[in-house]
């Protein structure tokens, strides 16, 4: 049995522990004074999901927080927690350049998921840039709201490939590749493209394309047609007013007239509570706890690894 | 055991002096914990977010509790204390224990924020009346010498402050 004073001190540090992680895990409870981001927890009106930098599927995060690329998995993750929470609308803060087409499609189809239900409004707002992937993803909302000097568009698919072989033949360098078939070294950068690679590259970029293309008319569909979205959906870059003459936005403005755009979409009178979905929930962060690696910390790590997987001429690499 | 026994003997019965390093130790590490752990849900940081907030408190700590020691301890002095800097350390840290019960006074700011100030308040008003029993104790102070040290000490450390401040400013300046 424990002892009457040891017991005090053993439920004192429990509930004062218990208590401060409570406060961690939960966060402050919502307020309404203005509608500025809150990054704390509670219920709210509207989920804000930034999606900034290059979008890619993984994404990658610093070890204090905040990410230096848009992880398609942490958004589709947020848009679901937006959906299970019953908020009225998401807001797309979106300043990227585009990214993986795979990313950006799976994003887009996740929000055009819940669009279709008709439940949460999608407003999207674009800062210095939203462009390529970062349009695919702004075209699944219901309204998009862009600054007149946004760079945006650049509707289109791109692979690009290195001939190094001049290069390597300078410095006396060989490379020597065993392959099974006679595209699993397509793309490789130690010998010129050959027509067939062409051909199939091609193919698919025109097949990504084509999926782009539909994808926007689908997510803009009743705002834009095929003839209006042919001649700027040839990888041109427009700035923010010139793209609404092409209406591949619906208006002109900054975060604060999403906003308004939010309160006039969701019939909300009050300023709306605007809670940021995209720093991870109680269950996130302690899988973060335990699974964080050095990688976080210190990324030039991960360069040496993956430079000495390089070396090792049987690994199954891309 | 011993370190609950510690632990307890710390909080509240102080009189029979300062607790072993390691019971100190603990003490120090919830609060930090604590601390931490509310500062990361007000700003909604993630699990690295927490640990960034507990090695920031660490030092920012570390640093507070010799900037009020060195204060406190010059104050004892000039008022007829007769502590080592060591007891003053000690003291000071000793003294800062009820931080611990933020956890639940923020807890407690949700369900009423009245009830939460009111909480917070005393907790202020527990480390405040533990630093200065805890002065009087190891510098054999009467406890109104005691009140006075620690409020000259307030004034000192924020004297002390702007003093950083400014000398540099004169340094670069007038050269």
């Amino acid at each position: 049995m424990l002892r009457q004073d040891r017991l005090i001190a053993l439920a004192l540090i429990v509930i004062c522990l218990m208590a401060a992680l409570g406060n961690w895990l939960g966060g402050v409870p919502a307020q309404r004074p203005d509608p500025v981001a809150r990054t704390s927890g509670g219920a709210a009106d509207v989920a804000l999901i930034p999606i900034a930098g290059v979008i890619t599927f993984a994404g990658e995060s610093s070890p204090l927080g905040g990410g230096t690329t848009a992880g398609a998995q942490g958004i589709m993750r947020a848009v679901r927690r937006a959906e299970r929470d019953g908020v009225k609308a998401i807001l797309l803060n979106i300043n990227s350049p585009g990214g993986s087409a795979a990313a950006s499609q799976a994003i887009f189809e996740e929000l055009m998921r819940v669009r279709q239900k008709g439940k949460v409004k999608i407003v999207a707002t674009m800062a210095d840039v939203a462009a390529s992937g970062g349009y695919y993803v702004a075209a699944a909302a219901d309204h998009i709201v862009a600054n007149p000097s946004t760079i945006t568009g650049s509707i289109g698919v791109i692979v690009q490939i290195q001939n190094l072989t001049d290069l390597l033949k300078k410095v006396g360098v060989q490379t020597v590749t065993i392959k099974s078939g006679k595209f699993k070294d397509i793309a490789s950068a130690y010998r010129p493209i050959t027509p067939g690679e062409t051909d199939l590259l091609k193919s698919f970029v025109n097949e990504s394309y084509q999926q782009f293309f539909e994808a926007i008319l689908r997510g803009r569909q009743g705002k834009i047609t095929r003839a209006e979205l042919e001649p700027v959906a040839d990888g041109r870059i427009l700035i923010g007013a010139a793209a609404l003459d092409a209406k591949l936005i619906d208006s002109l403005g900054n975060y604060y007239d999403a906003v308004e755009q939010i309160k006039a979409l969701t019939k909300l009178k009050t300023e709306p509570v605007i809670r940021n979905y995209l720093t991870p929930d109680w269950r996130e962060s302690f899988q973060q706890l335990f699974t964080f690696s050095l990688d976080q910390w210190f990324p030039e790590q991960r360069l040496h690894r993956l430079t000495y997987w390089n070396k090792i001429p049987l690994a199954l690499m891309e | 055991m011993m370190l609950l026994d510690g632990l307890y003997n710390s909080w509240f019965r102080p009189g029979l002096g300062r607790p072993p390093m390691p019971v100190a130790i603990v003490s120090i590490l919830l609060v930090l914990i604590v601390l931490s752990f509310n500062a990361a849900g007000l700003t909604n940081s993630s699990a690295s977010g927490w640990l960034g907030w507990f090695f920031l408190f660490l030092l920012g700590g570390g640093v507070g509790w010799f900037w009020l020691s060195a204060a406190l301890h010059i104050m004892a002095r000039l008022l007829g204390g007769i502590g080592s800097v060591t007891d003053t350390l000690g003291a000071v840290a000793q003294s800062l224990w009820p931080l611990i019960l933020t956890g639940a006074a923020n807890s407690a700011l949700k369900v009423s924020p009245r009830l939460g100030l009111l909480f917070s308040l005393g907790i202020n008003l527990w480390v405040v009346v533990n630093l200065v029993r805890s002065m009087a104790q190891e510098h054999q102070l009467p406890w109104v010498r005691a009140l006075l040290c620690f409020g000259g000490a307030i004034i000192l450390a924020e004297l002390a402050l702007v003093g950083l401040i400014l000398w540099p400013l004169m340094i670069t300046l007038g050269m």
